[in-house]
């Protein structure tokens, strides 16, 4: 069964420093994550001539108990 | 021959079912669980749907002052030799019985449709149905408390070498066929490292006594090569999951996407 990505998701999982740079924030901040803390990180993005950084932003969505 | 034609006509007041399993393959959880189910198993399954169908569309055509023929399918059906064909008068009959087949299953379809669109009938439907998985409901966010754009797993596996942390994002996952078991989880972006980073042994206990123990800090992440990364559930220990919501502007999007 295919998982549920929203649109966004999908265009980080197809950028593979973009994916690696979240993967690495959220590693990096695993206990601000786990409380649901906004955690900022830096995408250098390298397609046009010169590198273009942007600054994102995730979070957990957290879980609310069954 | 007969037998087939009556055989034919009984599928045909049966149809309503089959478009509520259509309806179905709207909703992701009941579309891939009753996915091998056949027709007849569909048939069977949802046999009240047809009933429930017809209790309500024939009542209705009645008032309108229109009736459909079941008695000329049931001579039909019966292989009654008394019954007298008229091909002229049969043929509008038929149209009109297949008339009626057509707007019962579109009837049941829209109507099944919009069930499998409301969350909680939909949610009723599985419980019914005994189709609830933890599963489904874990990596589907079931209870994240709000939307997220993804799913990021470290998964813990072991072998005989070693333990091993798998860090990607979930991009499949597969049951075991004709069942609710977890078979394997597909991952992108996927990186692996050692549970442990090192084993600290060696250290004097009393009188040249000797102890192992292991560092609490996991290895150094190793990139793996390939798109995805295939992990079969038996070799799972345990998986951690964050639901993770971004927030960037829509240009990145955009520049992302390329």
């Amino acid at each position: 069964m295919r998982a549920k990505i929203s649109k966004l998701g999908k265009a980080f999982l197809k950028n593979n420093k973009a994916a690696a740079a979240l993967s690495e924030a959220v590693f990096n901040n695993r206990d601000r994550i786990s409380n649901g803390e906004k955690v900022q990180f830096e995408v250098v993005l390298s397609r046009s001539n010169k590198p273009v950084k942007f600054i994102a932003a995730v979070r957990s969505a957290g879980i609310s108990q069954p | 021959m007969n037998i087939a034609i009556g055989a034919f006509l009984i599928t045909l007041l049966f149809i309503p079912a089959i478009s509520f399993r259509l309806a179905l393959n709207n909703h992701r959880q009941l579309k891939e669980l009753l996915g091998a189910l056949s027709i007849t198993d569909t048939i069977w399954m949802f046999i009240l749907v047809p009933i429930c169908t017809h209790l309500v569309l024939l009542p209705i055509l009645f008032t309108l002052g229109m009736t459909v023929k079941f008695d000329l399918m049931l001579n039909i059906i019966y292989s009654n030799r008394d019954f007298h064909i008229d091909n002229r008068t049969m043929g509008w009959d038929v149209i009109s019985f297949m008339g009626y087949v057509l707007f019962a299953f579109a009837a049941a379809f829209v109507v099944s449709a919009w069930i499998v669109k409301n969350k909680r009938l939909s949610e009723k439907i599985v419980a019914l149905l005994g189709a609830g998985n933890e599963w489904y409901e874990l990596f589907d966010g079931k209870y994240a408390s709000m939307n997220f754009d993804m799913i990021l797993l470290n998964v813990v596996t072991g072998s005989k070498e070693s333990t091993l942390i798998y860090t990607g994002y979930l991009e499949n996952y597969y049951f075991q066929t004709k069942s609710t078991e977890l078979n394997y989880i597909v991952l992108t972006q996927v990186t692996r490292r050692d549970l442990r980073k090192q084993a600290l042994t060696e250290q004097p206990l009393g009188e040249g006594g000797k102890t192992t123990a292991y560092s609490n800090e996991p290895g150094i992440p190793i990139d793996l090569p390939g798109d995805v990364i295939v992990i079969p559930a038996k070799e799972i220990l345990n998986i951690n999951i964050t639901y993770l919501q971004l927030e960037v502007d829509n240009e990145m999007i955009e520049e992302l996407e390329g």
